[in-house]
């Protein structure tokens, strides 16, 4: 499965090994086995997820016009799960910039083409809120800029 | 008002650049038209009947001088030389082709303008108050929130592809000048043991199921705002109704869960996230707020000799001057309302010609700004006293003197089936046929303030249900017909917000023109001295209402 890894300092086109996969009922009965990664469904609450030990998550979208993965991204990371958020379904370049920010650190692209998600990614310069990839909302950038310049 | 920095200008020269390249992977058909519709959708292009349509961004309805002659600019270039205001305080041009879309936006970002966010499954454009900072009766200014929520709101990644489109509109006042109860959130500025927050309705919205908002929280600390309606937003995203487009609007869920189980799951929503990192810091609450710092108003009396004597000089201009303007807060000044409901006329249509006589208005008496209403009207916030008989020759000179705010003229309508493709029947002939026949000054002054409301259709774009007299279009048998309601209100000077009942079957175009004609006759013969129309409504029941609708028949 070709992929995009947002996990590093610059985006990486990766062809990632299959992992074995558990879905939430099988994990909670028998946890998740290293490696392995955990399926949540669309509906499954996230709080409701053993994360421990749990090494990636994979969130699907089943159209790219169902945003529901978005928010189960952003209260994984929210919950200081730190291993790979894997988006899985209608992944669309369009989207990639969006998934980036709630979180999600591996793309599966499925035969697209790679070079789109790239340029996608680098298109916008900031961003008006918060989010789950570390990044600061430009209010809190143009803050810290204008106490530099108070601090020179 | 706000002005972009180079920060802002960046993120709409981004959208415009991906945008571009959007069209372009569309014309070489590497994006079907399923992939590119939502994409075009989130930047307000429209697929008409006839032609594209896009709707332009106007943030809480506040525009400068540039900017609108750069949209009287864009409408004469790209379009047929007019636009259209909404009922979101936006603006659309009608017939834009694909290609020129993207040189379009280009233009607009010249003057910290976009389409963002004005169409698609996400948050909306934010609208509010047309008067508010102008209005005596304002607990604070929203417009700072506003802006605040919109910039919060624009490519938020978390909210981009929600069940179903989200409207939110924000008011300091009492007033029904922001319809909030009519949006998937509602936000009222209240005070509470001397402190300002919002009160949040939530569930509001007209279409198939009309509702009006339900009280979700009644007092909101103003600075927990962004984190509060995160909340909101996370719970709608993920539990909304995904299986049934009808049934995707925040509303629906609002209903299935019971406002208070709606409102706790939102508390625990509120609860799980980290809100500090969501709320804004005093100082960036402080930088928007400077922008919306009131102009360099003058010392002024009261009263105007000039203003007095013009009235007493020229009766047409006694008449707008009470019928077209509001107190403002400030001594010496009003607030001109601007009718581009001119009898005969599209509601609100405006040309290019119309659009540079606002822009050099406002700048010349108006501190550079005039506001979209959604009413489909523009208001002057700002004006002197001793200004408004040069104001109003000028709006007279350019075909925007009409005397009618308020009043049985002054109608909301939908663009309907002249223009677009979910209408059974078209709206604005309807209003162009009702507003003629209360154009002339005593008729009209003898009925006084009359809401009437227009809808192609059950997506209740023209706001029928919130009419004191709605009309709705139908289709019967792939004919155009046409049911009225009575009784309903925004709310504000109005009292609670109410929707309108259906009155009965449906009626053709030359029958509606005469029923609401006979409705208006019934009231004004069995009105109590100074009632308004509403109140004998509510007085008298909609039974002989109803039956003057039918007496035809």
């Amino acid at each position: 499965m070709l992929t995009l890894n947002l996990s590093g300092a610059a985006p990486r086109i990766e062809r990632a090994a299959p992992r074995d996969e558990v879905g939430l009922d099988e994990a909670k009965a028998a946890g998740v086995a290293p490696g392995a990664a955990l399926v949540l469904e669309n509906d499954a609450d996230v709080l409701d997820a053993p994360l421990d030990h749990v090494d990636a998550v994979i969130l699907n979208f089943p159209s790219f016009t169902d945003g529901r993965a978005y928010g189960q991204a952003r209260r994984l990371r929210a919950r200081g799960f730190g291993g790979d958020i894997i988006a899985r379904g209608s992944v669309l370049r369009d989207q990639a910039i969006f998934m980036s920010r709630c979180g999600f650190t591996v793309l599966e692209l499925g035969g697209q083409n790679p070079e789109g998600f790239l340029e996608a990614l680098s298109l916008y310069p900031a961003f008006y809120q918060s989010a789950s990839d570390g990044s600061s909302a430009l209010w809190a950038s143009r803050h810290a800029r204008g106490r530099d310049r108070e601090a020179a | 008002m706000y002005r972009y920095d180079q920060f802002d200008e960046a993120i709409v020269r981004a959208r415009v650049a991906e945008f571009r390249g959007q069209v372009d992977r569309r014309l070489s058909g590497e994006l079907s038209e399923d992939e590119f519709k939502p994409l075009r959708l989130m930047n307000g292009l429209y697929l008409q009947l006839h032609a594209y349509m896009l709707r332009v961004a106007v943030p809480y309805g506040v525009l400068s001088s540039t900017q609108l002659r750069k949209l009287a600019h864009v409408a004469r270039t790209y379009d047929k030389g007019y636009a259209h205001l909404t009922t979101r305080q936006n603006l659309q041009f009608n017939w834009p082709s694909l290609v020129d879309a993207p040189k379009i936006l280009d233009e607009l970002a010249d003057v910290g303008m976009h389409a963002i966010q004005t169409s698609g499954n996400c948050i909306r454009n934010v609208t509010s108050d047309p008067q508010a900072g102008a209005t005596a009766g304002e607990i604070e200014d929203p417009r700072p929130w506003c802006e605040i929520i919109r910039q919060w709101s624009t490519l938020h990644p978390e909210f981009s592809f929600l069940p179903r489109k989200f409207k939110i509109a924000v008011t300091g006042a009492a007033s029904a000048r922001a319809a909030i109860e009519i949006h998937d959130v509602g936000l009222r500025l209240v005070r509470s043991d001397g402190e300002v927050g919002f009160e949040a309705l939530v569930g509001g919205g007209l279409g198939r199921t009309p509702r009006l908002g339900r009280m979700i929280k009644e007092f909101l600390p103003k600075d927990r705002l962004l984190s509060y309606l995160e909340a909101v937003l996370r719970v709608y995203n993920a539990e909304g109704r995904r299986d049934n487009k009808y049934k995707a609007r925040i509303k629906i869920l609002v209903d299935d869960l019971g406002p208070e189980r709606f409102a706790e799951k939102v508390e625990a929503a509120w609860a799980e996230m980290d809100a500090a990192s969501v709320d804004l810091p005093d100082e960036e609450i402080a930088r928007i707020e400077d922008y919306f710092a009131p102009p360099a108003f003058e010392r002024l009396a009261p009263s105007s000799d000039v203003f007095e004597r013009a009235k007493e000089r020229d009766a047409a201009f006694a008449r707008w001057a009470r019928i077209n303007l509001s107190a403002h807060k400030i001594p010496g000044y009003a607030i001109v309302n601007v009718s581009a409901k001119p009898i005969g006329g599209a509601p609100g249509d405006v040309t290019s010609d119309q659009m540079e006589a606002l822009a050099d208005i406002a700048e010349r008496y108006a501190f550079d700004e005039a506001r979209v209403t959604h009413e489909q009207n523009v208001c002057l916030p700002h004006v002197k006293l001793d200004d408004l008989p040069a104001v109003y020759e000028a709006l007279r000179a350019a075909g925007l003197g009409e005397a009618n705010i308020g009043q049985a003229s002054d109608i909301i309508a939908c663009p309907g089936l002249d223009y677009c493709t979910l209408a059974n029947a078209r709206a604005i002939p309807i209003a162009q046929r009702v507003a003629a026949r209360y154009g002339d000054p005593q008729s009209a002054d003898d009925i006084g303030d009359l809401k009437i409301k227009i809808s192609g259709c059950i997506n209740a774009c023209g706001h029928h249900h919130v009419g004191h007299i709605g009309v709705i279009g139908v289709d019967k048998k792939g004919e155009e017909f046409y049911q009225i309601l009575l009784g309903g209100t925004a709310g504000g000077e109005d009292g609670a917000a109410a929707l309108g009942e259906i009155t009965g079957r449906a009626l053709s175009a030359d029958e509606t023109v005469d029923a609401v004609d006979r409705v208006i006759r019934f009231y004004k013969d069995n009105r109590e001295p100074g009632e308004k129309f509403l109140n004998a409504y509510r007085r008298l029941g909609p039974e002989p209402f109803k039956e003057a609708i039918y007496a035809d028949a």
